[in-house]
C-alpha cells in the first residue's frame, strides 16, 4: 500500500513538473513576443520622429521657399536664389529618405546577398571609426534563405551594437563558417565579455528588452546564441549557431 | 511442511548481481559524472565490494553482519555527500555535514547497545527517515529549478527516486529487523526477500540516472 502511494506520488510529481515547464516556456514566449513588439514600436517611434523632425522641417523650408517665389514672381534674382536653396534642401531630404529606407531594410541584402551585406556592414562600422571590424568567411560561398539571412543580419547588427556600447572593445572579428550540419557566425572581440548566465539574468530584468528581441529573432531562424566571457587563452566571443533545417537556394 | 525459501534466496542472488549494472553503467559514463554523481558511483563500488564479501562469507558459513554495519556507515556518508553537493549553496548543507558526524557516533553507540551480531536497526531507521526527508527536499529543488524540458531526462530525478523508494520501502524492515529475527524467524526471509527486491529496484534506478548523465544540462 505504501509503495503504491509512493508510485502514485512520483507520477503526480512528473505530471506537475511537466506542467510547470510548459507554463514557464509559454511565459517566456509571451515575454519574447512582448519584447519584439516593444522594440518594433520604439523603432517606429524613432523613424517617425526622424521623418517628422528632419524631413518634415526640410519640406516646410521648401514650401516657404515656393511661397516666397509666388509672392514675388518678377524678381529673377529671388527666384534663382530660392530655387538654388530649395534644390539643396531637396538633396538633403532625399538623403534623409535614403537613410531611413536603409535603416528599415538594407537594400544590398537582397541584391548582394547576406555575406556581402555583412562584409559591407563590418566595413561601415570600421569606417565610422568606432572600432575595427574584420570579416572572415569559410572557403565556399555561403547562401542562406532570404528570411534567415535577414534575421541573421539583424542579429549580427544588434550584437555589434551591443559590443560597441558595452564592451569597450577596439577590435572585432566576425567569422562566418558553414559545414554539412550547421552555419555558425562567431564574433570575437578584445573587450569585456559576458556569459550566457549573465545574459539570462539581464533578460529577466526590465532593461533586457533588446536581448529578448535578439533571442526572439534567433528563435525565428532556429538559431542558438552562446556567450562566452573568455579567459587568458581565449578572447570573449559570441556564437550564433544555426542547424540546417531549411534548404538553401 | 517446511516453507520454501528458494524464491527469496533467488532474489538475494539477483540482488547481488544487480550491483554490477550501475557499476558498469557508471564506469561507461564516468566522464559525464559530476562531483555529486561520483559520490553515488563510489557508493555503488563500495556496495559491490561489500556484497561480494558478504556473499563469500555466507557461502563459507562465516558471520558477515559486521560487514553490513561498516557498509551502512559508508552508505550514509556517501549518500549524504551526494545531497550536500546538490544543495551546495544552501545553509542546510552545514546541518547535513554535522549530521554525518552525529550519525557515525550513533552507529558506534548502536554497536555497543545491540552488539555486532544484531542489525543496527536504530541507525538504519534514522538513516531511512533522514534520506526520505533529503529526497523530498531534492524533489522540491527540482520543481523550483526546472532546467529540464522533460524531468525523466534529469539524472537527479532517477537518483532521488531510487533513494526514496529504497529507504521508504525498507523503513518497516529496519525498524523491526531485530524483533523479526528473534520472534518471527519464518517471516523474516520473506521480508529480506522484499529487501533484495528493493535493492534490485534501487540499483536499476541508479543505473538509469548514470545513463542519463550523458545528456544532462548543467
Amino acid at each position: 500500500m505504501g509503495m503504491l502511494i509512493l508510485v502514485v506520488s512520483i507520477i503526480l510529481f512528473v505530471v506537475y513538473y511537466q506542467k510547470k515547464v510548459l507554463a514557464q516556456k509559454n511565459n517566456f514566449q509571451r515575454q519574447l513576443l512582448s519584447a519584439t513588439v516593444d522594440v518594433q514600436e520604439k523603432e517606429r517611434e524613432r523613424i517617425a520622429k526622424n521623418v517628422h523632425d528632419d524631413l518634415g522641417m526640410k519640406l516646410s523650408v521648401i514650401r516657404q521657399g515656393f511661397q516666397k517665389i509666388m509672392r514675388n514672381t518678377e524678381s529673377k534674382e529671388l527666384i534663382t536664389r530660392v530655387a538654388g536653396e530649395n534644390i539643396r534642401v531637396i538633396d538633403d531630404s532625399i538623403e534623409i529618405v535614403r537613410n531611413v529606407a536603409k535603416e528599415l531594410f538594407p537594400p544590398g541584402l537582397v541584391k548582394l546577398g547576406f555575406t556581402k551585406s555583412l562584409a559591407e556592414l563590418c566595413k561601415q562600422i570600421t569606417n565610422a571609426g568606432q572600432l575595427t571590424v574584420s570579416f572572415m568567411q569559410g572557403n565556399s560561398e555561403i547562401k542562406l534563405p532570404e528570411k534567415t539571412g535577414l534575421q541573421l543580419y539583424r542579429v549580427t547588427q544588434e550584437l555589434l551594437n551591443n559590443i560597441i556600447k558595452h564592451s569597450a572593445a577596439t577590435e572585432v572579428r566576425v567569422d562566418l563558417q558553414r559545414n554539412e550540419t550547421h552555419t555558425s557566425l562567431t564574433i570575437t572581440h578584445n573587450g569585456k565579455g559576458i556569459s550566457s548566465v549573465e545574459i539570462n539574468k539581464l533578460m529577466n530584468e526590465e532593461k533586457g528588452t533588446g536581448l529578448k528581441s535578439l533571442q526572439s529573432r534567433a528563435q525565428l531562424i532556429n538559431a542558438a546564441i552562446n556567450y562566452e566571457t573568455g579567459n587568458s587563452e581565449q578572447k570573449p566571443f559570441i556564437e550564433v549557431h544555426i542547424g540546417h533545417e531549411e534548404k538553401n537556394h | 511442511m517446511k516453507p520454501n525459501y528458494s524464491f527469496y534466496i533467488f532474489l538475494v542472488y539477483v540482488s547481488f548481481f544487480s550491483t554490477l549494472v550501475p557499476a558498469i553503467t557508471g564506469f561507461f559514463r564516468i566522464k559525464y559524472l559530476g562531483a555529486r554523481e561520483k559520490a553515488l558511483f563510489y557508493l555503488i563500488l563500495v556496495s559491490l565490494v561489500s556484497e561480494s564479501v558478504i556473499f563469500i562469507l555466507r557461502e563459507l558459513n562465516i558471520r558477515n553482519l559486521y560487514v553490513a554495519r561498516i557498509y551502512d556507515v559508508m552508505e550514509f556518508t556517501l549518500i549524504s555527500l551526494f545531497y550536500i553537493r546538490l544543495f551546495d549553496k544552501s545553509k542546510i548543507t552545514l546541518y547535513m555535514k554535522i549530521l554525518v558526524f552525529v550519525f557515525i557516533g550513533i552507529a558506534i553507540l548502536d554497536f555497543y547497545y545491540n552488539g555486532i551480531s544484531s542489525m543496527d536497526d536504530i541507525f538504519l531507521t534514522t538513516e531511512s527517515i533522514l534520506f526520505m526527508i533529503y529526497s523530498l527536499f531534492a524533489f522540491f529543488h527540482l520543481l523550483q529549478n526546472p532546467v529540464y524540458d522533460n524531468v525523466l531526462a534529469a539524472p537527479l530525478f532517477w537518483f532521488n527516486t531510487a533513494i526514496l523508494t529504497y529507504f521508504s520501502g525498507n523503513l518497516f524492515l529496519f525498524v523491526f529487523s531485530n524483533y523479526l529475527e528473534n520472534h518471527f524467524a519464518k517471516v523474516s526471509p520473506a521480508l529480506w526477500g522484499i529487501h533484495s527486491l528493493l535493492n534490485i529496484v534501487f540499483y536499476f534506478l541508479i543505473s538509469t540516472g548514470f545513463w542519463k548523465t550523458a545528456t544532462q544540462r548543467t
